[in-house]
């Protein structure tokens, strides 16, 4: 164990502080949103925005959750499609990423460069879109929100460069003693890579979570609009109206500034709830200790 | 002399690279890649036949198939065009200058926060870094729009208040540099920490042990073992940047800056360019076309960047 | 390697058989008959299933064919039916507009040609609206969409707030120009404090979307693609608008205005025009007007009352004739059908379109009398865009609306003055180069002159320039050299 004297004492002081520091400046921008969220528009036109709102009041709130019914099924889509992905994500991710980390592994360079071209060249949005729809069918189905996003190149190489830093020794003394890949896979390098599956489990989590770009292209089934969709259509629709009819419709409810902000907090919000869920997994040195002895 | 000793001390401890693995092994490992190999079939490349868009002329009634041939024909709107210079010189500069501050600074920062040694303290940074993350960039448009916006604007309202002539952020090109990239690593950094983070917690004390019996102060340490241990993960998350420079983050350039055209000379990049080019008339052979350069130019800078690489240590890189 | 090709094959089922469970189900009931697929674009309404069934019922009564409504958002409308068109989907109807690409689709063959088709199935709706104007909808010479009848006339001037005109004693129906303005505007500023601004146009917005007819131009395709014709010049002589005198005296007289404060200091970037506008903070704004518009502003404003003026008489263009239509798409399978649809929707006002419009009496509107109706509030249906469905001069008339807006409105469209390049488009296929390049120079330079935000000399000569190297002659060349081609027919 590493001993703890005054000279680790004072590199964690200087440390923390600036750390301090640094989460200040980072969290100013964030205060600014919750502040406006919590504002009152027509105080925000007259003297700008402001790190104590002028006028509390929970308007924009009430206003997001309107229609309670639509907005709880949104969470619950989201809900579901990052649980689900995020878990056959990562164990695909994984699975994969444990196999190109085996220097001897006989196809890892090819599979490797097969993996890693898809993340620099793609078919496009039509051919995707021709493929989904009409060879696929997944058209408007829950899968087309969970499915494409499952796995991808960039994931399966942090994932593997993870995996390469466990020492083979270990792996050897496993293969000696004739277990299968899938054995050493699941009960040693699995344990070993914590820290790598929680960062890959948040950042797939996090692209789940805010994507609505799939659900405007793919879906139309109202019962299948995820959270994030529900509040970007707000914004597009608004904007689309504005910009085409000019008068023809009648005035829509404009998301003012405070409505935006709101959704802001609505969408990204629960995040900082499920965060902390990963970062036990933040946990150091299990390391070689298995090795030695 | 340190780095000899602890270099060799590494290689001493897992030294032994499995050099041979059996036939059976080799099926097993393979069987643990299908679902995702099939994941990249079905998803990424059944629909890369798209990108023969770039050489045709698209008609709908044809369809990507049936539509005629015209060479490069796509490519000429772009490579002629007078701004093309402009735009791929701004693309480059700034995602270079992004890649390279935000890649140092993340593992600066996540070696100072392996320094700190309480747990709570630990994960309230983290979530305080990475929170930024979280918000869209239309979002994030609308909070610089709050500081610098010209008449409520944060930043105007202090200058205002301390005598001094308010500027128009909008209209002035010269403090985009600096207000683009903050922004962006203030969107990313807590990302790329989290990583390294990761990467370093892995590393055996072991080899700090036998630093600090050896009377190695703690910044040596962080040189002469973080910095190698860390090297593979580097170079990988180098590589693929390198991959992406000439795309560029479209909410960024042409949200965050409002769609100023004051500010062109340094925001004008590749994709809001031909954003704005084909505003007129959808044409998607020419927005493939483009594409296509893009990647084309990427997938160039990955190979040469991962032989650069893996010259100075065969650990390094991609491939 | 069998097995990895087994395993994948096995994947493949997997998902494949997921995605259809879906569609069980789908297509068990009326064996025979086809349905018709129609893409619209209304905001959602809480009713619309139980709506949409029943104008499917009395389809399948009429016609003998289904119809299935897909409602996309509007704000994702552009998108979405650009996918299924280029994904060459199946689908009958779509609502179209130039804004939302049916100069490309109907060059590109994306859409119908119903030339014959047209006064076959639908022949009411055909002869109902004016021959002149079924020009618009054509390229070299066939028809590719359904007009929906509604205001095509274009006007434009200015809406001002009540209140200020009122305080000012501001005659604004006097005002022909827009240098007449200014003494208002002087006043404006001199009085109402920092945070009003006089004229409310921003991003100059207003050139493009309001002053073209004004100015004299006479679009040849898009309003800000360079090559236009004189209004009213028989000799449809094409030239660059932005090289001209009108021109420079527009943006030296928003140049002007800008320096003396009546132009928002950044309108170059504003975004929130609606929110200024709600706020009443702006006090003057250039836009189209209309019969029937005064209450439409008046929301706009933020609930104030308004004054407006117009500059210039009504005007057809091809623009105007092609803001809403419904066009069929080549891959329909009963374009016949669908066809017969729409002449049902344009023609039978009590039993099919008033009810897409309004949903069910009783339900979702009371009726007054036998054209007029009063929206039930939080009914559950309301889209309120008639004008997407059919001949919007058919709509029941609603509270705001007088009792002659529609009569108003159809002697306005026939009283306008008609564009000479009516029946004339433009196939920009020989200079997709240029249009993209200037496309760019005019998306950096326009908004900056048009709103005075920038000293013009310079700029306005490294736009011009920069229009040149952009190959802009090229353009006025190739609208000229089509333009003859046609007149010559």
């Amino acid at each position: 164990m590493i001993r703890y004297n005054w000279v680790e004492k004072l590199y964690s002081v200087l440390a923390n502080l600036l750390m301090i520091v640094l989460c200040i400046i980072f969290v100013v921008p964030l205060i600014l949103v919750v502040s406006i969220s919590l504002d009152n528009i027509d105080e925000i036109y007259k003297f700008g925005y402001s790190f104590l709102p002028h006028k509390l009041t929970f308007d924009s709130y009430r206003f997001l959750f309107l229609k309670t019914n639509t907005v709880l099924n949104a969470y619950k889509i989201t809900i579901f499609i990052t649980a689900l992905g995020t878990t056959m994500g990562v164990i695909f991710t994984s699975m994969t990423a444990y196999a190109i980390s085996i220097k001897a592994f006989r196809y890892r360079k090819m599979i490797s460069y097969f993996i890693i071209f898809t993340m620099m060249f793609s078919g496009g949005m039509v051919a995707s879109y021709i493929f989904m729809t009409k060879y696929y069918n997944l058209g408007n189905t829950i899968w087309v929100l969970i499915l494409p996003g499952m796995v991808n190149a960039w994931n399966i190489i942090l994932m593997r460069t993870f995996f390469m830093s466990i020492p083979d020794t270990i792996f050897e003394a496993a293969t000696i003693d004739g277990a299968s890949e899938y054995r050493i896979y699941l009960t040693i390098a699995t344990p070993l890579a914590k820290p790598a599956y929680a960062t890959i489990a948040l950042f797939l989590s996090l692209a789940y979570w805010n994507d609505w770009f799939k659900a405007m292209l793919y879906i139309s089934n109202e019962k299948l609009i995820p959270l994030q969709y529900l509040l970007v259509r707000m914004l597009k629709n608004i904007e689309e109206l504005q910009k085409a009819e000019h008068v023809m419709d009648s005035a829509q409810t404009f998301p003012s500034e405070t409505i935006r902000m709101a959704m802001a907090v609505v969408a990204a919000g629960p995040m900082l709830f499920v965060f902390p869920f990963f970062q036990k997994y933040f946990v150091k040195g299990l390391t070689v200790g298995g090795v030695k002895g | 002399m340190e780095t000899a000793v602890l270099k060799k001390s590494a290689k001493e401890l897992g030294v032994k690279k499995r050099v041979q693995i059996n036939k059976k092994q080799n099926k097993q490992l393979l069987v643990l890649c299908l679902p995702a190999i099939a994941f990249f079939i079905t998803f990424a490349y059944m629909p890369m036949y798209g990108i023969i868009l770039a050489f045709k002329h698209y008609r709908f009634d044809k369809g990507i198939l049936g539509s005629s041939f015209v060479g490069f024909d796509n490519f000429v709107f772009f490579f002629t065009s007078q701004d093309a210079l402009r735009v791929t010189r701004n693309t480059v500069f700034l995602n270079i200058l992004g890649i390279l501050l935000g890649m140092s600074i993340a593992v600066i920062l996540a070696m100072i926060l392996n320094e700190v040694k309480s747990r709570p303290a630990i994960k309230t940074y983290q979530t305080i870094m990475l929170m930024p993350h979280f918000l869209s960039m239309s979002i994030v448009a609308y909070i610089v729009f709050g500081f610098l916006n010209m008449d409520l604007g944060i930043f105007n309202v202090w200058l205002k208040r301390i005598g001094m002539e308010p500027i128009m952020w909008y209209s002035e090109p010269k403090y985009w540099i600096t207000i683009l990239t903050s922004v962006r690593l203030w969107h990313n950094v807590g990302y790329s920490t989290l990583i390294y983070y990761a990467a370093i917690i892995a590393i055996d004390k072991e080899y700090y042990e036998s630093a600090y019996l050896d009377g190695a102060g703690r910044f040596k340490a962080a040189i002469h073992i973080t910095l190698p241990m860390l090297m593979p993960m580097i170079s990988v998350l180098f590589v693929m940047n390198m991959g992406r420079i000439f795309h560029a983050d479209f909410g960024l350039f042409n949200l965050v800056t409002l769609d100023s055209s004051m500010l062109y000379p340094v925001t004008d990049v590749i994709d809001t360019y031909v954003f704005r080019m084909l505003k007129s008339s959808t044409n998607l052979g020419q927005s493939t076309a483009v594409s296509l350069y893009q990647s084309f130019v990427g997938f160039i800078l990955v190979i040469i960047t991962n032989i650069v690489a893996k010259k100075i240590d065969s650990d390094n890189g991609l491939f | 390697m069998k097995k990895m090709l087994a395993a994948i094959f096995a994947l493949f089922t997997i998902v494949g058989s997921l995605s259809g469970c879906n569609n069980i189900g789908a297509s068990n009931k009326a064996e025979n008959m086809p349905t018709v697929v129609w893409y619209l674009r209304p905001l959602q309404q809480e009713d619309e299933q139980a709506v949409f069934a029943k104008l499917s019922e009395i389809t399948e009564k009429n016609v003998g064919a289904k119809l299935e409504i897909k409602r996309i958002d509007p704000g994702a409308y552009s998108e979405k039916l650009n996918l299924a068109v280029s994904s060459g989907e199946k689908f009958d109807i779509c609502h179209t507009a130039v804004r939302y690409g049916f100069n490309g689709f109907s060059q590109n063959g994306a859409f119908l040609d119903i030339t014959n088709l047209l006064p076959k199935y639908a022949p009411k709706t055909y002869e109902n609206i004016p021959q002149h104007m079924w020009e618009a909808t054509k390229y070299q010479d066939k028809i590719y969409g359904v007009i929906n009848y509604q205001i095509v006339a274009r006007q434009h001037g200015i809406v001002a707030l009540k209140s200020l005109v009122d305080k000012y004693k501001f005659d604004l129906k006097s005002v022909k120009r827009l240098e007449d303005l200014e003494p208002f505007y002087k006043s404006i500023k001199a009085n109402e404090g920092s945070m009003i601004v006089p004229y409310g146009d921003l991003a100059g917005a207003a050139y493009s979307f309001a002053l073209q007819h004004y100015l004299g131009f006479d679009n040849v395709g898009s309003e800000t693609m360079p090559g236009v014709v004189a209004v009213g010049d028989d000799s449809l002589t094409v030239f660059n608008q932005y090289e001209s005198e009108i021109f420079k005296n527009y943006i030296a007289l928003m140049r002007d205005w800008y320096t003396k404060g009546y132009i928002k200091r950044d309108s170059a970037t504003t975004t929130s025009g609606g929110e200024l506008r709600k706020q009443g903070y702006l006090a003057t704004i250039c836009d189209m007007i209309g019969p029937g518009f005064e209450t439409s502003f008046k929301d706009i404003m933020g609930g104030r009352d308004v004054e407006t003026v117009i500059f210039d008489p009504p005007f057809i263009n091809s623009n105007s004739l092609l803001a809403s239509l419904n066009a069929i798409s080549a891959t329909s399978q009963n374009p016949e059908k669908a066809l017969q649809i729409l002449e049902l929707f344009n023609t039978n006002k009590d039993n099919i379109y008033n009810i897409i419009n309004f949903g069910f009496e009783g339900e979702h509107y009371k009726k007054i009398s036998e054209n007029r109706i009063e929206p039930i509030v939080n009914s559950g249906y309301y889209p309120n865009c008639a004008w997407m469905f059919g001949n919007q001069f058919n709509a029941y008339l609603v509270p705001g609306q007088k009792d002659d807006v529609w009569e108003e409105t159809i002697e306005l469209n026939k009283s306008a003055g008609a564009s000479k390049l009516l029946g004339f488009r433009f196939d920009s296929t020989n200079v997709t180069n240029e249009t993209s390049q200037c496309g760019a120079v005019l998306g950096e330079y326009l908004k900056l002159l048009a709103s005075g935000s920038v000293e013009t000399e310079t700029i306005y000569n490294d736009f011009i320039n920069k229009l040149k190297v952009a190959g802009v002659d090229k353009i006025i060349a190739e609208k000229q050299a089509q333009i003859n081609a046609w007149k010559s027919k």
